[in-house]
């Protein structure tokens, strides 16, 4: 019944105009990614100490400047994102968000609850933003696949 | 379909009103609700009133 593309050879300027706007969010995702794989594998590079993520340190410098990087790639990230997002697209994500700030809600009062009655270790910001992260992409993916 | 009868694919329609091909997908199959400016935008490029372009499920026969 729904025609899947435009009758004729030539794109129209609707069609153009929302290939180039998807070209513009995979450069922006593609940037992240980038900007993300730097961030780690310098973290990587420049830890020192004990092992594991939270145990290691890093120099104020490297620390300062990582944190710049961090902040400047999601405020830069964000801007662009949302310049090319729809509102069906952002959508997904205020749900996505929602259910992972529920998740969050959730998890540290039971944790720490879990804690105090010394059943469990002490409850960790890492671990708490991970799961913040993962059930949000998550929500999106079951969201974006309905 | 107001698009076919353009000759329109999704993309280009979404091209048009500034969305993605995914979200003329959902609002035609009816899956996504699109917002007010985006009806109105709907509206202008079709040249309807909103109410021939969707239809909100009540019957006008029992009000």
């Amino acid at each position: 019944m729904m025609a899947k593309t435009t009758q004729g050879a030539k794109p129209g300027p609707g069609e153009l105009a929302e290939r180039a706007k998807r070209r513009r969010m995979i450069r922006t995702v593609a940037s992240l990614m980038v900007a993300g794989g730097v961030t780690g594998f310098t973290l990587a590079l420049t830890e020192t100490g004990p092992e594991g993520i939270l145990n290691a340190t890093i120099t104020p410098t490297i620390a300062i400047a990582l944190t710049l990087a961090y902040l400047v790639a999601c405020g830069l990230g964000a801007f662009f994102m949302l310049r090319d997002m729809d509102e069906h697209e952002l959508a997904f994500h205020y749900w996505s968000s929602a259910v992972a700030g529920s998740a969050y809600a959730l998890a540290y009062p039971a944790w720490f609850l879990l804690w105090k009655g010394r059943l469990v270790r002490e409850p960790d910001h890492l671990t708490l933003f991970i799961l913040f992260i993962a059930v949000s992409f998550a929500a999106y993916l079951f969201k974006k696949s309905r | 379909m107001l698009r076919a009868e353009r000759g329109w694919s999704q993309a280009e329609l979404g091209g048009r009103l500034g969305v993605s091909r995914q979200a003329v997908n959902a609002i035609e199959t009816g899956k996504y609700d699109p917002s007010l400016p985006l009806a109105f935008k709907l509206s202008r490029l079709f040249a309807m009133r909103i109410e021939e372009i969707f239809d909100d499920g009540e019957d006008d026969a029992g009000r």
